[in-house]
C-alpha cells in the first residue's frame, strides 16, 4: 500500500511547478519571473524616492535639473510598478489554469488506479483531501506555493539591499533589529501555535457544522424533516457549534491580540530608540538629512520586510506538505499489475471460474470478510449466490474483478491466475451492474456505450436497451437514446427512476458483451411485473456467458443452474434449487421464510 | 443565468449589508472606526517625518525634535492596540456572522413548503447559487469588500483635510489647479478602465454567457467532487475513462480562449490602473519639488505633502476597485438572498386537529388529481379513497403508479392540484399544519438516520423519554443490541458527526421504525421499508410491524410494499394503477378476479414459490 503524501522538498516542487508553467502555458513562467524581478526593485526604489527629491531641492539645483531627474526616477518606478502589476494580476488566470490540470490529473489517477487505492476511506479521504485544496482557489497550494514563490524571491533581493544600508549606518543597529525581530518572531510563535493546536478541535467544529448544513438542505431528509418536526433539533445542535466555534475563536483571537500588544511595545522601544539615535547623528552633523529619511526608511522597514520573508517561507514550508499530498497521489504506482504479464487471450472462451482457498479480509485489525472460500463456476454455468446481508457476496465479487488481491488462495479464469493480468485487460473478461448505480451526466446511449454516439453500434444500443425494457421509456423523450441523464450539467437532462436506472445499467452490462456476466441485485428497485419480466429474461441476458447472480429474492435463484449459499465468508451449501430444498438447510429455512406469505394456504396469523 | 428581477448593484449591496447587519451587528459597526484608525497612521508618520526634516532645516533643538518623535511613537502605539482590539473583536463577529449566514440558509431548506424544496423553481435558484459561487467565495468575502472599500474612502478623505495646509501656503488656485488636473485624469482612467476591462470582465465572469448551456460543466462534474464512489468500479469494469477524459480534455480549447480573454482585461484594467498611479506620483513629487524649490514650502514638506498626494492616489483606486468588487461580490450573493427570502405558498391553516376521540378519525380522498410541477402527466387522477381509524390498509402497484405520491399529499407533502382531502370531513389544509403533521408517524422508504446520538435520532427534537425510547427499541428488536452500547442513549450513530458506533443497513432500518414507534401518533405509514434487506431481516421487519399495528387497535396503518407476500395481512388492500385506485378489497377477493391488476401482480411473485 502507498503511503499517503510524497517526499519532494521545497525548491524541488517549486521547480515542478515551474516546469508546469513552463510545459503548459508558459505566459505564467514569464510573468513570474518579471513579478520577482521588479517585486525585487520596486520596495527599494520607494525607500529611496523621498532621499532622492529632498537631496536634490537640499542641493540647491536648477529647476530644471531638479526635474528632469526626479522626474526620471519616478518614471522608471511608475514603469516597474505598471510592469510589476500587469504581472501579478496578468497570471491569475492561467495559473488557475495549471491548477485545472492538476485537477484533472488528479481525476484521471482516480479512475485509473488501483482500486483500492480510491476505495478504502484512506485512498477516498486522501483524494478528497487533494481534491478540496486544489477546489479552494486562491487558497489551494499551488496558488500559494506560486505567490509565496515570487514573493520571497522579491523580498530577497531587496532585503539584501537593506542589510547593505543598514550595515553602512551602523552594524549595532542592525545586530539590534535583526534581535528585535528574532524576538518578534518568537512572540508571534504562541499564538500560531495555540492557533495549531486547536486546529483539529475547530475542524471537528466544522466538520459537524458542514453535517449540519448538508442534512438540512438535503431533500430526500426533507419529508421526515416535516412530518417529525425536526427543525427544533436541528436549532438547538447549531447553536450549540456556533456557541463553541466562537469560544474558541475568541480565544484564539485574544492570544494573537496579546502577542500583536507586545510586539508593539517592541516597536515602541525600536522607533523611539531609532528616531533619537538618526536624530542626535542628524544634529551632531554626522549624517545628512536625506541619510536621515534614508536610515529610518530602512530602519521601519526592516522587521516589516523580515517578517515577510520569515512567513512566505513558512508558507512554502506548509503548503510543501499539501503539494505533495497531491503529488503523492499522482505518483502513486499501481501495485496489481504483474511484471510479466500474460496476453488476456491466454483465457479460454468461455470461461469457468474458480476459487482455491480464498481469504481476505479488508485490513489486518478487521475480521476476514472471505475465509477459505473455494468454488468452481464451470464454463456457460448461470450461478445464483445468495446469503445474508454481510455475509461477503458482494467483496466476492471485488476480488472475481480483480479491484482487490486475496490475501491468501488463488482465483483462477479458465485455469490461470488472474494475478498474471494486467488490471485492464482481466476488466474486460467481466460485465457487472453492481448495487450503487452509476448513471454519468452523459447521454443514455454513451451512458451504456461510453462513447460518443457516431462511435457506438446503434444497432445494439437499442438491441440490449429493449432486452432491458428501459427502451420504451427513453423513446417517450424527445431525444431518445440521446437524452441526457441527470440534471447535474444539464437543464434538460432527465433523472430516470431507480427501477428504470437498473434495466438502464443492466443494458449497460449486455452492450459490452463480456465472457462474464455478474449481476449484483439487479431488481431490488423494481416492481413485481418488471421483476417477473428480467427473470423471464434472465436467460437471454445471459446467453453464452458465465454467469453470477446474486439476489436476496431466493425466486430468482430457480433461473440458474446452481446456487451457492454464503454465510460468513465461506461457501456452505451448492447445489440446485431442489437439492438444497431436501437437505432442509440454511437455504430451504431461508426460502422457507420468505415463501411464507406467497403459499396458497397460509395461517395469517402465523 | 442571472434573472433580470434581481436586485443589483448598490441597491443589492445595501441589502446583503442590512442583513448582516441583522445578523451581527458588531461585524459591520467596527469597521468604521478600525477602517480611520488604519488609515490615519501613514499620514501621521508622514507628518511627523516632515516636522521633523523641517525642524533640521530650521536649526530646531535636539530636545524639542526628541519630543516630537517620543510623543508621536507613543501615540502610534496607542491607536495600534485601540485598533488591534477593534480588529480582534470584529475578526470574532465576522466569522460568525457568516457561519450564522449560511446556516440560516440551510435552516431555510427546512421552512419551505415541501413542494417547493422538490421543484424546478428551487431547482433553478440552487443552480444560480452555484454558479454565481464558482468565482468568489460568496458572503465570506462580502466583509472584507466592505473593509477594502471603506479603507480606500478613509484613506482618500483624509488625505484631502491633509492637503489644506498646502492649499493655504501656497495659494488656493495654483494647487487646486494641480489635484483637479490629477484627479481629472484619476476619473477618465477610472471610467476608461471599467467601460473597456472592468465590465468586460464583469460579462466574462458572468457565470454560463461563455459557455454552452448543454456540457458546460462536464469537467466541473467530476473535477470538483472529491467523492465518485459508485464511479470507481463502472470505471474500470467499463473502461469509461477515455471517452470521460476526451470530453473533459475537449473543453481546453474553450478554457483557454476565456483565460486569455480574462488575463486581456485583468492585465489591461491593471495596466491603466499603474499607469494612473504611476502618473499620480511622478506629478505629485515633480509639483511639490517644483515649489520647495520655489521656496514656496519648506523640504520637509516634500515628503509629506508628496507622500500625501501619493496615499490619496492610491486610496482614490482603492476606493473605486473596492467599490466596483464589493458590488459585485454582493451581486453573486443576491441568488442566495433570493433564496433565503423564498415565500411559503402553501396554505395553512389553524383549525387544532382533535385530539384523539378513539374511532373517530376518518380520512377521505374526494376526487383528488394531482401533477409534479414542471411534468406533463398526472401522478393521480381522479382519486377517491376512504380510510376510517383503526383500519389497516396496504397499497400495491407498479412502479410509477402513484403510491408514493398518495402518501405525500396525504401528509400533506403536496397539495392536491384538484379535489380535496378531508379528515372528519374538514379539508385538511384548514388544520393547524404542524398538529397535522404530529398525526402521522411515517417510515419512508429513503429514511436518514443522522450521525447524532442514539435519544436524537429517536426523539428528533421532542423531549427525551427513556422508557418510550426503550419500548419502541425492544418493539423492533434492537432492545439487546442498545443495552450493549457502553454509553446507552448518547451513543452517536456513524462517524459523520462525532465517534461514534456503525449500525448496518437492517439495523437502520429497525431504528427508522423505532423512532416511528416513538413518536406513537395515531397513524403509521410505511414506504417500502425492506428493500435493501436480506430475507430473514425482511421477514423480522414484516412481523414486527405486523405485531405493532395489531396490538394497538385504534391505530391505522398505510403500508405500500413490492413484496406482496408483506400485504397479506392486511384486512385492506388497494390497488394502484396509472394514478388510481382501480381495486380495493382483501386478498383473497382480490385474487379471485383473475383479469385484475393484483392476480397479475400477486403471480408475478407468487409463481416461484408455489410451484412444486
Amino acid at each position: 500500500m502507498n503511503k499517503n503524501t510524497a517526499n519532494h522538498s521545497v525548491p524541488a516542487n517549486m521547480v515542478h511547478l515551474m516546469g508546469m508553467a513552463w510545459k503548459h502555458y508558459k505566459i505564467v513562467f514569464i510573468l513570474i519571473l518579471l513579478q520577482m524581478i521588479t517585486g525585487g526593485l520596486l520596495p527599494l526604489m520607494g525607500l529611496y524616492l523621498p532621499v532622492v527629491a529632498v537631496d536634490l531641492v537640499l542641493a540647491e539645483r536648477e529647476l530644471n535639473q531638479v526635474l528632469l531627474l526626479l522626474g526620471s526616477f519616478v518614471g522608471v518606478m511608475a514603469v516597474l510598478q505598471i510592469a510589476n502589476n500587469v504581472a501579478q494580476r496578468g497570471k491569475y488566470a492561467f495559473q488557475n489554469s495549471i491548477r485545472n490540470i492538476y485537477m484533472r490529473l488528479a481525476f484521471f489517477k482516480s479512475m485509473d488506479c488501483d482500486f483500492q487505492l480510491i476505495e478504502t476511506s484512506k485512498g477516498q479521504n486522501w483524494y478528497e483531501k487533494v481534491v478540496d485544496n486544489l477546489s479552494s482557489g486562491d487558497w489551494s497550494a499551488t496558488s500559494r506555493m506560486f505567490n509565496a514563490m515570487a514573493a520571497i524571491i522579491s523580498s530577497g533581493i531587496s532585503f539584501i539591499f537593506l542589510i547593505s544600508i543598514l550595515a553602512v549606518l551602523n552594524p549595532v543597529v542592525l545586530i539590534a533589529l535583526t534581535g528585535l525581530s528574532i524576538l518578534g518572531y518568537i512572540i508571534d510563535r504562541f499564538p500560531l501555535n495555540f492557533e495549531n493546536s486547536q486546529r483539529d478541535y475547530e475542524a471537528d467544529l466544522n466538520k459537524k457544522k458542514s453535517y449540519l448544513e448538508r442534512s438540512m438542505g438535503d431533500i430526500a431528509v426533507g419529508k421526515d424533516m416535516r412530518l417529525y418536526n425536526m427543525p427544533p433539533l436541528f436549532a438547538r445542535l447549531t447553536d450549540e457549534i456556533l456557541a463553541k466555534s466562537f469560544a474558541i475563536r475568541t480565544k484564539i483571537l485574544n492570544s494573537y491580540f496579546a502577542a500583536n500588544t507586545l510586539q508593539g511595545m517592541l516597536s515602541l522601544v525600536r522607533d523611539g530608540l531609532a528616531y533619537a539615535y538618526c536624530i542626535w547623528q542628524v544634529v551632531q552633523g554626522n549624517i545628512t538629512i536625506p541619510e536621515f529619511i534614508l536610515f529610518m526608511g530602512a530602519i521601519s522597514s526592516f522587521s516589516g520586510w523580515l517578517g515577510g520573508i520569515v512567513e512566505n517561507l513558512l508558507m512554502l514550508k506548509r503548503e510543501n506538505v499539501i503539494f505533495n499530498d497531491l503529488r503523492g497521489f499522482l505518483e502513486a504506482t499501481n501495485t496489481m499489475n504483474p511484471a510479466n504479464p500474460l496476453d488476456i487471450s491466454e483465457i479460454k472462451h468461455p470461461v469457468d471460474i474458480e476459487f482455491k482457498n480464498v481469504s481476505f479480509r479488508y485490513s489486518p485489525d478487521t475480521p476476514p470478510i472471505l475465509d477459505g472460500l473455494s468454488f468452481r463456476i464451470k464454463a456457460n454455468e448461470k450461478v445464483a449466490l445468495v446469503g445474508v446481508n454481510g455475509a461477503g457476496k458482494t467483496t466476492l465479487v471485488k476480488l472475481l474483478c480483480g479491484f482487490y488481491k486475496a490475501d491468501s488462495g488463488e482465483i483462477l479464469l479458465s485455469g490461470i491466475n488472474i494475478d498474471r493480468f494486467r488490471r485492464d485487460d482481466l476488466y474486460t473478461m467481466f460485465a457487472a451492474v453492481f448495487q450503487d448505480i452509476c448513471i454519468l451526466p452523459l447521454t443514455a446511449g454513451e451512458n451504456i456505450s461510453f462513447n460518443s454516439t457516431q462511435k457506438s453500434d446503434k444497432g445494439r444500443l437499442v438491441d440490449v436497451l429493449k432486452t432491458a425494457g428501459v427502451y420504451e421509456d427513453l423513446m417517450k423523450y424527445d431525444s431518445g437514446i440521446d437524452t441526457p441523464m441527470t440534471k447535474e450539467i444539464s437543464e434538460n437532462g432527465v433523472v430516470l427512476s431507480g427501477g428504470q436506472q437498473q434495466k438502464l445499467t443492466l443494458a449497460r452490462a449486455l452492450y459490452k458483451n463480456a465472457p462474464v456476466i455478474i449481476l449484483d441485485e439487479p431488481t431490488a428497485a423494481l416492481d413485481p411485473i418488471a421483476e417477473s419480466e428480467i427473470y423471464e429474461k434472465f436467460h437471454q441476458v445471459t446467453g453464452e456467458t458465465t454467469a453470477l447472480y446474486i439476489s436476496h429474492r431466493l425466486a430468482s435463484t430457480r433461473f440458474c443452474n446452481r446456487i451457492l449459499l454464503m454465510k460468513d465468508g465461506k461457501i456452505i451449501e451448492s447445489g440446485t434449487h431442489d437439492a438444497l430444498m431436501q437437505a432442509s438447510g440454511v437455504y430451504a429455512n431461508m426460502y422457507e421464510i420468505q415463501s411464507h406469505y406467497y403459499k396458497d394456504e397460509v395461517n395469517v396469523n402465523a | 443565468m442571472r434573472k433580470d428581477d434581481e436586485i443589483r448593484g448598490v441597491r443589492g449591496a445595501l441589502k446583503v449589508y442590512k442583513m448582516i447587519y441583522r445578523i451581527d451587528k458588531l461585524s459591520i459597526i467596527l469597521q468604521f472606526p478600525i477602517a480611520f484608525i488604519a488609515n490615519l497612521q501613514p499620514y501621521l508618520a508622514l507628518f511627523v517625518t516632515g516636522y521633523i526634516l523641517n525642524g533640521f532645516v530650521t536649526g530646531e533643538t535636539l530636545n524639542n525634535l526628541l519630543h516630537i518623535a517620543l510623543i508621536f511613537v507613543g501615540v502610534r502605539f496607542g491607536l495600534n492596540v485601540l485598533l488591534r482590539y477593534m480588529e480582534k473583536v470584529q475578526q470574532a463577529h465576522n466569522d460568525i456572522a457568516i457561519k450564522k449566514i449560511y446556516l440560516e440558509k440551510s435552516k431555510k431548506y427546512m421552512e419551505v413548503d415541501f413542494e417547493l424544496l422538490d421543484s424546478p423553481a428551487i431547482n433553478e435558484i440552487r443552480e444560480r447559487i452555484s454558479r454565481d459561487n464558482q468565482w468568489g467565495a460568496g458572503f465570506t468575502n462580502t466583509l472584507p469588500y466592505l473593509r477594502w472599500f471603506l479603507g480606500g474612502t478613509f484613506g482618500f478623505l483624509i488625505g484631502g483635510v491633509m492637503m489644506i495646509p498646502l492649499f493655504i501656503s501656497s495659494g488656493v488656485g495654483g494647487v487646486s489647479i494641480f489635484m483637479a488636473g490629477m484627479f481629472a485624469v484619476a476619473g477618465i482612467s477610472s471610467w476608461v478602465k471599467s467601460k473597456f476591462f472592468g465590465q468586460g470582465l464583469l460579462k466574462l465572469m458572468q457565470p454560463g454567457k461563455h459557455q454552452d448551456k448543454y456540457r458546460t460543466e462536464f469537467s466541473n462534474f467530476f473535477l470538483w467532487r472529491g467523492n465518485l464512489q459508485s464511479l470507481y468500479k463502472t470505471a474500470r469494469i467499463y473502461n469509461t475513462s477515455p471517452y470521460v477524459k476526451a470530453l473533459i480534455n475537449s473543453e481546453t480549447p474553450k478554457r483557454v480562449a476565456f483565460a486569455k480573454k480574462y488575463t486581456w482585461y485583468q492585465g489591461g484594467e491593471a495596466f491603466l490602473s499603474s499607469l494612473t498611479t504611476g502618473l499620480f506620483l511622478v506629478g505629485a513629487y515633480l509639483f511639490v519639488a517644483a515649489r520647495a524649490v520655489a521656496g514656496v514650502i519648506p523640504v520637509g514638506d516634500i515628503v509629506f505633502f508628496a507622500g500625501t498626494i501619493k496615499n490619496m492616489a492610491d486610496n482614490f483606486f482603492v476606493m473605486t476597485s473596492g467599490f466596483t468588487f464589493m458590488v459585485e461580490q454582493c451581486d453573486r450573493v443576491q441568488s442566495t438572498m433570493e433564496f433565503m427570502e423564498l415565500e411559503n405558498k402553501q396554505y395553512k391553516g389553524s383549525l387544532p386537529v382533535e385530539k384523539r376521540r378513539d374511532g373517530e378519525y376518518e380520512i377521505e380522498f374526494k376526487n383528488v388529481s394531482f401533477k409534479y410541477s414542471g411534468s406533463k402527466n398526472y401522478a393521480l387522477r381522479h382519486f377517491n379513497l376512504k380510510l376510517h381509524i383503526g383500519q389497516k390498509l396496504a397499497i400495491v402497484g407498479m412502479n410509477g403508479s402513484g403510491k408514493t405520491t398518495m402518501i405525500k399529499l396525504l401528509t400533506r407533502l403536496y397539495d392536491p392540484t384538484e379535489g380535496e382531502i378531508t379528515l372528519n370531513g374538514i379539508d385538511i389544509k384548514k388544520y393547524d399544519y404542524k398538529e397535522y403533521m404530529g398525526i402521522f408517524s411515517v417510515v419512508f422508504q429513503d429514511f436518514k438516520i443522522f450521525s447524532f446520538t442514539l435519544s436524537d435520532n429517536l426523539a428528533l427534537g421532542r423531549a427525551f423519554d427513556k422508557d418510550t425510547a426503550n419500548l419502541a427499541l425492544d418493539r423492533v428488536g434492537l432492545g439487546e443490541r442498545i443495552a450493549k452500547m457502553s454509553n446507552g442513549f448518547s451513543t452517536y450513530m456513524y462517524n459523520h458527526y462525532d465517534e461514534g458506533i456503525e449500525i448496518s443497513g437492517g439495523e437502520g432500518q429497525k431504528l427508522a421504525l423505532a423512532r416511528a414507534l416513538y413518536k406513537n401518533a395515531p397513524i403509521f405509514v410505511l414506504d417500502e421499508p425492506t428493500a435493501a434487506l436480506d430475507p430473514i431481516a425482511e421477514f423480522e421487519v414484516y412481523s414486527m410491524f405486523n405485531e405493532v399495528i395489531q396490538a394497538k387497535k385504534e391505530n391505522t396503518a398505510i403500508f405500500i410494499s413490492h413484496r406482496l407476500s408483506s400485504c397479506r395481512f392486511c384486512d385492506d388492500i388497494a390497488v394502484f394503477h396509472e394514478g388510481q385506485l382501480i381495486q380495493r378489497g382483501n386478498h383473497d377477493m382480490l385474487l379471485s378476479d383473475t383479469q385484475g391488476k393484483y392476480h397479475e401482480l400477486w403471480n408475478a411473485q407468487a409463481q416461484y414459490y408455489n410451484e412444486k
